[in-house]
């Protein structure tokens, strides 16, 4: 099947190995296309081209200013919570505690008695001391309560925007408070009583980066080690783990020391909301030897970043509005033009680091190290006895070979001079010899 | 439910805390959808607000039947339109069933930028769409269909067509940038009519 595929046979078409990239397939076909894209090529190199073409597109960043909440919208905002709470099941409760539901019925009758006995008592004496009362400090209190009119606001306002965080702003009516949620919601007494100088005061405030105070950064890193059998299958692995979370490579080292197993070092990148499902997929390449966490908030160093670098703007502006319409002495003029080369110079270092903290925010950094198993071969197997034989013939033909070179070289080298020498020595000897044995018979 | 739809439910009972933190959450991201499709840093912040006050104004309809996500973007594309049609009437040049959607004429961005506004410019408006609520705002295929009013289907085969289109206007430009010649945004626009 294998090579069916291989060759082309396509089980799954490129839309649904599309949808899977995307995680849109229901769990059953993933599995199923996870298979097939394990062992398709075709697949996989349409997998990082769907992955490419996503990464081209994410270099169109944008980044969005410091948006604060506009008077428009503290208007509607106040508007919106100055009407009545819409409480859901109201009708119901209501009911209930018409119909007496919410009491035992053991108590019914009692309680029934006491409360006909109260209702009448304020029917017939208080109610009418309440009503006069109630006119008596409705105006007194209304006043207490009222908030400033969207005019007021509006012209007391010298700032574009309005944070949320400032107190004026903190409309709140009763709001029941709900369990799971993060925040705790105000009570009636603190929120519904702003006054008009509170809310003026609010708008008074510089419009500071409030909002982004509660927004959290974090440079998410980790590190994980894992030990596989089949070191090219992790690999390609994790190739395609990248592909799939559009993530990168920032080092990749591969070593395989002799008599050792091959080691991957690498450096990821992922993309922070999709770095879980990436160390999920990582950890599946082998069996997992260690693996830690670690993540730094850096909001409160983002947001002074934010603020030093608007800050040195303002003051590259004004130093170019006084070169413009200023006149004075040229060492004054060259002492602001270096000043408003240096708050460019600091202007580019700082903007550069918000894009890295940007950068490191928006992509985590995962260290990932695969160790091959490593299975060592017993040295000096034994050969064949065949084999053994061979090689003893052929050294045996090296050693005659070798040796008879070796005579013949010896003898062409030592020869002629050996030859004189016996001339030289041979006949003299030869005579010597000859009239020894002459005089010995005679 | 997830933390937004109670946000949401919370904000409609009246916490202002909760609209905050919807505020947060969301303000950077409609930026950027607007930023993108209109390439107006001040038309986008405008039209974050007016999300905003549309939101603050229907809360009180709000039932928690699809994504927060998808009602922002929902009120946002409406948003958009309209302010597309704004545009084509003021140029005169509003047809009928021409919804001026057409990526802005110049974002003075850097040239990578460029060449992908350029491939994206050169697809079909809803494909483009698709393709951008996808890759710029991460909606799913049903949130996609959700905001778009088209079939969950429509959104896939759609989706994989724009991209393998993409993938087609990329490549030319991906030649010439190895080339080593590197246009201008004006030759650019000459060149990719932006």
């Amino acid at each position: 099947m294998n090579q069916e595929m291989k060759q082309g046979a396509h089980r799954f078409p490129p839309e649904q190995l599309m949808a899977y990239l995307d995680g849109e397939l229901p769990r059953e076909e993933m599995e199923s296309v996870a298979a097939h894209l394990e062992d398709c090529v075709r697949c996989q190199m349409l997998a990082v081209e769907f992955s490419e073409a996503s990464a081209k597109m994410q270099a169109w960043r944008v980044d969005a200013p410091q948006i604060l909440v506009s008077p428009r919208v503290a208007e509607a905002l106040r508007t919106s919570l100055e009407k009545p709470a819409a409480q859901p099941g109201f009708g119901q409760a209501l009911l209930k505690l018409v119909t007496l539901q919410w009491i035992q019925p053991v108590y019914v009758r009692p309680v029934a008695f006491g409360a006909a006995a109260v209702a009448a008592f304020a029917v017939f004496v208080l109610s009418p001391r309440l009503v006069l009362h109630r006119q008596s400090i409705a105006p007194a209190e209304r006043a207490e309560i009222a908030l400033p009119a969207p005019a007021q606001m509006a012209d007391r306002s010298s700032e574009r925007a309005t944070s949320l965080e400032q107190p004026g702003i903190l409309y709140d009516r009763p709001a029941p408070a709900v369990a799971g949620t993060p925040y705790q919601p105000s009570s009636a007494t603190s929120t519904s009583v702003v006054t008009e100088s509170e809310a003026l005061s609010s708008t008074e405030r510089p419009a500071a980066p409030a909002l982004s105070a509660t927004s959290r950064m974090l440079v998410r890193t980790g590190r994980l080690v894992v030990t596989t059998k089949q070191f090219d299958q992790a690999r390609d692995g994790v190739n395609l783990t990248l592909a799939r979370y559009q993530g990168y490579f920032g080092v990749l080292r591969v070593n395989a020391p002799p008599g050792a197993g091959r080691i991957l070092e690498a450096t990821l990148r992922v993309p922070t909301d999709r770095l879980d499902a990436a160390l999920a997929d990582l950890k599946r390449l082998g069996h997992v030897d260690s693996e830690s966490m670690s993540g730094d908030e850096v909001s409160q160093q983002y947001v002074d970043l934010v603020a030093r670098l608007a800050n040195a703007r303002k003051t590259e502006q004004r130093l170019n509005d006084l070169i413009l319409t200023r006149t004075g002495k040229i060492s004054d003029v060259l002492e602001v033009e270096r000043y408003r080369s240096e708050t460019r110079g600091e202007i580019e270092r700082m903007e550069a680091e918000r894009k890295n903290l940007e950068n490191q925010v928006q992509f985590s950094t995962l260290q990932l190290t695969i160790n091959e198993e490593y299975k060592a071969a017993l040295p000096g197997a034994p050969s064949s006895s065949g084999n053994e034989l061979w090689n003893a013939a052929v050294r045996g033909y090296t050693r005659l070979v070798n040796s008879i070179l070796a005579v013949s070289t010896t003898i062409l080298a030592v020869g002629p001079a050996l030859l004189l020498w016996c001339v030289v020595l041979g006949i003299p000897i030869y005579w010597a010899r000859k009239r020894w044995l002459q005089g010995k018979a005679h | 439910m997830t933390n937004d739809e109670s946000l949401m439910l919370d904000f409609k009972r009246g916490s202002s805390q909760a609209f905050q933190m919807l505020f947060e959450q969301y303000r950077a991201p409609l930026y950027a959808f607007f930023y993108r499709r209109l390439g107006s840093p001040e038309r986008a912040e405008d039209l974050t607000q007016d999300t905003f006050v549309a939101v603050i104004r229907a809360v009180e309809r709000y039932e928690p039947l699809a994504t927060v996500r998808t009602y922002f973007y929902s009120i946002a594309s409406n948003l958009l339109l309209g302010e597309r049609r704004k545009q084509a009437r003021r140029s005169g040049t509003l047809e009928s069933g021409d919804t001026g959607e057409e990526l802005p004429e110049c974002f003075g961005n850097p040239d990578d930028v460029l060449w992908v506004r350029q491939a994206l410019v050169k697809l079909e408006p809803l494909e483009r769409e698709i393709l951008m609520l996808r890759e710029y705002e991460q909606l799913t295929y049903a949130e996609i269909a959700e905001v778009l009013g088209v079939p969950v289907n429509t959104v896939r085969s759609r989706l994989f067509r724009s991209r393998e289109a993409l993938k087609t206007h990329l490549q030319p430009l991906e030649k010439t940038m190895d080339s080593g010649h590197r246009y201008g945004p004006r030759e650019a626009t000459e060149m990719g009519q932006i």
